[in-house]
């Protein structure tokens, strides 16, 4: 049967999962739901201490050009996650304070650069999420290939980055996912979240490694299995 | 999808699934509200598919950023989410 029920991707809606995701990461979604998670293998950094990032993503590319980066700016909805793409390494700057602050004006959900920001101890100050794959004082200062198809699909480290995908990061990485499976996997990522917190506690409690807790002797003595599932 | 009806398609599924997911199969007199996480049948790794047979089945979107996470380890808790007579957080 197919899910007929649309998923709200408004604000609200969005705010009220990255609230929850607050406290689910990376890991835990890839290892709940390794068959819908993508993982995006660029290696982006959070830029302005805010660790965690998640919304529909909208996808832009450039070449060191300013100009495709503003269109997009302008036209990411609030809550989205703009991602840009700069096929020029190394990169020029793309994103700064100034980028920035518009994206918190806007309210957006986060910016990921896949080429390189700056200004990073003012955007320690703006309350969006950014993550870059480089950074350079060196600012983009062309504006002349003006973007005719926004969002756009982009494709980057071999995975197709498409407009409306959910796209998290934390600082294990960056990751896609189907907006029709956001809630089942958030679900499932977030059980597993609170079973691994209440193993730590286990273990802590009783003072139990991960030797005990896995019965590693017994199998090493070929007595028994290896592992628990939490 | 009536009640019952929608617990034997899941007690179904985790039958079928249970050797591959490394679950255990659920006994014949299940409980509805019987953990399936306490009783082996669901595992943090396996859930997913449970959640995605539940949407395929009912044609019901599941959230979480609606519902409490213990309403997914029960399956009485599962049809008041698709029926829509869980209450929401």
């Amino acid at each position: 049967m197919t899910v007929t029920e649309q998923r709200p991707t408004d604000e609200e809606h969005i705010d009220r999962i990255r609230r929850r995701f607050a406290t689910v990461g990376c890991a835990q979604l890839a290892d709940a739901a390794p068959d819908f998670v993508v993982p995006l293998r660029l290696p982006a950094m959070p830029r302005n201490g805010r660790p965690r990032m998640c919304g529909p993503v909208f996808p832009v590319a450039t070449n060191d050009d300013m100009l495709p980066a503003l269109q997009a700016l302008a036209e990411t909805p609030p809550g989205h996650v703009l991602f840009i793409h700069n096929t020029v390494t190394p990169s020029e700057a793309i994103v700064g304070d100034i980028f920035l602050t518009s994206a918190a004006v806007q309210r957006l959900g986060g910016i990921v650069v896949d080429g390189a920001v700056r200004d990073l101890t003012d955007l320690v100050a703006i309350d969006v999420p950014v993550f870059s794959t480089q950074v350079t004082f060196v600012s983009a200062r062309t504006t002349s290939q003006r973007a005719t198809d926004l969002p756009q699909t982009v494709e980057v480290a071999g995975v197709s980055v498409r407009p409306g995908d959910w796209l998290f990061g934390d600082p294990d990485g960056l990751l896609l996912l189907p907006a029709e499976r956001v809630g089942a996997v958030f679900a499932a990522g977030a059980v597993l979240r609170d079973r691994e917190e209440a193993l730590k506690k286990a273990m802590q409690h009783d003072g139990k490694s991960l030797a005990d807790l896995t019965h590693l002797g017994d199998f090493l003595d070929g007595t028994g299995d290896l592992g628990f599932t939490p | 999808m009536e009640r019952e009806q929608f617990y034997r398609e899941v007690v179904g599924f985790l039958t079928r699934t249970a050797s591959d997911a490394g679950t255990t199969a659920p006994p014949a007199d299940i409980d509805p509200d019987d953990n399936l996480f306490d009783l082996g049948l669901v595992n943090s790794f396996s859930m997913i598919r449970m959640i995605v047979f539940v949407e395929e089945t009912t044609g019901v979107a599941v959230d979480l950023a609606d519902h409490e996470l213990e309403t997914f380890y029960t399956l009485r808790g599962l049809y008041d989410v698709v029926a829509g007579t869980e209450e929401r957080v």
